[in-house]
Order: structure tokens, then sequence, then C-alpha cells
């Protein structure tokens, strides 16, 4: 036998003391290294046995404690552990998705203020003012809806309700183009007495008819109404009960 | 989850065995004590999913997997690459000084049972822990598939190996002990 082949069925042998291999045994007589071999192997095994490194004498009372109190509290662990990540991947999803419906909400909010009476008051009250302080408020300068009807035709696409209220005590001084509530809207400029009144209109598809709704910016009057499709609003230093018959004249 | 009283009669008489595989792996007493009590606790929650087989194999296997994971979790920010790697790697010398040791398990050796000590400390964590469920704990081939979760021919091939690394270090120093002398 080769001394290979020896350390091999040498360890078999050592696995399991009660099967003796014959040949083995009889090659280890005969080989000095291989009896070393047989020496050392067996020294290493027993000095393993030696190894062990048990349980200090409180652990088994410590672990008793904990298995009374783990009783005591009773939670399956099916029930437990498997539940906890799935239902934290969901929670992060749905505080994601939450987040996105403010983000949206937000978002849509701000556009559709142009909706908003105040954001639309606040625009007529500009343009009012801006009007106010150039040469002069209108464009075309006339008393005369007829001329300042046709005035607008050419300029935007849609047909303003031009009157001369004038023996309703609003006298017509023309009209002139302006920007409100984000687009082109058309501007007529009344006088009362000495005051100024302005009144944007512009298209709103689809709009019902509504009361008007009265709001102060800057200490003037704004009115906003629809009417016929039509979005008005009308802005002046006049008292409010005046400025309030004019929804019901145009 | 059963009765304490019932997993304690099954379970304690394993403690040993269990306490014994967990230092080998995680090579710090404390440590071991924590994976063990840990490494019980579960095997309680779960007990009442044990209803066939060997328990001493089935907490084995339990203990195992606490221990590795309290590894990887001691290991982490360290540079240990995965599990695997870590396994087959050759435990350095420098990490587990024979002095340290000697205070850790506690043993009482002699200047023999110290070399046999230190060479299975120098062991792949992979290869220690399959001596020690052979030649300490004198499990049989099926049970160590088992505990490990392997077939039986990688048993039989890791213990091989696992035994002639042994020779190697265990022989390696013992020349080098006969040549200083």
């Amino acid at each position: 036998m080769r001394c290979e082949e020896c350390h091999d069925r040498l360890d078999e042998m050592l696995d399991n003391p009660s099967q003796v291999d014959a040949e083995v045994t009889a090659h280890l007589e005969d080989c000095a290294v291989c009896r070393d071999y047989a020496e050392r192997e067996r020294d290493l095994r027993q000095g393993l046995k030696a190894m062990r490194v048990t349980a200090g004498s409180d652990i088994a009372a410590r672990l008793d404690a904990a298995l009374r109190a783990e009783s005591s509290n009773i939670v399956p662990i099916r029930a437990r552990a498997p539940a906890s990540r799935p239902s934290r991947i969901v929670g992060s999803i749905a505080a994601v998705l939450v987040a996105c419906l403010i983000t949206a909400l937000a978002t849509w909010m701000v556009t559709s203020r142009h909706d908003d009476v105040r954001f639309i008051a606040h625009d007529a009250v500009a343009a009012h003012l801006r009007s106010l302080v150039q040469d002069n408020a209108v464009q075309v300068a006339s008393s005369e809806s007829h001329t300042v009807k046709p005035w607008f035709a050419s300029r935007i696409d849609f047909s303003p309700p031009v009157k001369d209220l004038v023996t309703e005590g609003f006298t017509l001084a023309g009209g002139r183009l302006d920007y409100v509530a984000s687009q082109r809207v058309a501007a007529l400029v009344y006088k009362r007495r000495l005051h100024t009144v302005s009144v944007f209109i512009w298209p709103k598809p689809g709009v019902g008819d509504t009361a008007a709704v009265a709001t102060k910016d800057n200490g003037l009057q704004v009115l906003s109404w629809a009417k016929g499709g039509m979005m008005f609003a009308a802005v002046s230093d006049l008292n409010e009960g005046e400025l309030k018959e004019l929804p019901g004249l145009l | 989850m059963g009765n304490p009283d019932e997993f304690s009669r099954q379970a304690l008489p394993h403690l040993d065995a269990a306490h014994n595989l967990a230092f080998w792996i995680v090579r710090n007493r404390a440590d071991a004590e924590d994976v063990v009590h840990d490494a019980f606790l579960r095997a309680f929650r779960a007990f009442g999913s044990f209803t066939e087989g060997n328990i001493r194999n089935w907490l084995l296997t339990i203990v195992r997997n606490t221990a590795y994971t309290a590894m990887t979790r001691r290991n982490r920010g360290r540079n240990v690459v995965s599990i695997e790697e870590a396994m087959l790697e050759r435990a350095e010398p420098e990490s587990w000084a024979a002095d340290e040791h000697s205070a850790e398990d506690g043993l009482i050796l002699q200047e023999d049972g110290r070399r046999v000590r230190d060479a299975l400390a120098k062991l792949a964590p992979a290869f220690r822990e399959i001596i020690v469920l052979r030649e300490i704990e004198e499990l049989a081939y099926d049970d160590i598939a088992r505990v490990l979760g392997v077939p039986i021919g990688t048993v039989m091939s890791r213990l091989a190996r696992a035994r002639s690394q042994l020779r190697e270090i265990y022989s390696g120093r013992q020349r080098g002990q006969r040549d200083a002398v």
C-alpha cells in the first residue's frame, strides 16, 4: 500500500473506530513515516476534543427567564417577522404617492388661480391704475358704441358688448386692449362724474351667468361677474352701490 | 410556539454544543453567549413548526445562521466582501493573538493543547465549523450535511480539505518550534 492511500484510509478508520482496516494496520507496522503521521493525527484529534468551549452556567438560567417572558408575551413569529419589511416598503410608496398628490394639487391650485376672483381683481386693479397714469386711458376715444365695437373687431377674436349708458349715468369714454387673467381682454372706459370706471371683458367658454362678487383692492371697488359666456370685471373708485348698477346694464 | 418547559426539556441538553459552535464561529465568548441566547429564543418562537427530525441538528442550524448574521453585522464597515469569501479565507493570525484567545475561551491547556487551539483558530471559518461539528461535537456526516445545508458529498470533501489545512497549520507550527529548539 502506498503511503498516500494509507493516509486517506487512516482518516476513515479514525472516523469509525469500530471498523478496523487490516491493510492500514499492516502498513503502519511496516512504515515508520505513516506511523508517525498516524500518531500525530491521533494527537490532533485528541487535542481537538479538548477544544470544547461550553456555555457558562448562567446562560441556561438567563435563557429560561427569557423563554418565560417570551411565552407570556406571545407574538407568533410568522405574523411578526415577514410583515415588517413589506409594510415598510408599502409605507414608503404611499408616502411618495401622497407627496406627488400634494405637489399636483398645489400646482393645480396655482394654475387654477387664474379663475380666482381675487387674482382677477388684482389684475383688473393693476390694469385700471396703469391706464390712469397714462396720458390717455383709451386707445379709441368715442362715446359712440358703433365706433368702439368695430375697433375691437379687428383686434380681438371676440365681440364684447359695448353700450353707451349715458342715460343711466355712465358715459362711454372709449375702449382699449388690456391684459387681465393671463389673456388679452377688451377694456371699456366709462366716466361717471369725475370717476373713471374700467370694465374688462373676456370670453370664457361654458361659463354660466353668475351674480356680481364685490371685492376691495387698494381702496378700489372691484366687481366681477359672468354673463352670456363672458367674464366681466369692473374697477372704479366709485362707491359700491353705484358701481353695482353696472352688471345689470351691460 | 409551544410551552417553555417542553422546549427547555428538549433544547437545553444541547446548550453546550450550541455554545461551542457559536464560539468557534464568532470566536468571542460574549458574542457567542449572545448568539446562543438569540438563537434559542428564535428556536422557541418557531418551536411549533418543528415537528420531526433531530432537534440538535435543528438548533445547530439556527445557531449557525444566527452566528453568521452576527458576524456580518459586526464586520459591516470592515473590508469583508462576502460571507463566502470570508468563510474560505484563513483567519489572520494577528486577528487573534494566542494570549487573547486563552483569556477568551477559558480553556486550561498544556502546550500541546495550545498548539491545537491556535491551529483551529487559524482555519478558514468554513473549515473551522466543519471540524468543530465533526471532531468536537462528533456529528455524523449526514447530520453535518443537514446543519450546513449542503450535500453529504460536499461535507466529505470539505472535511478532507479542512483536515489537510489543519494538519498543515498544526505540523507547520510544530516543525517551526522544533527548529527553534
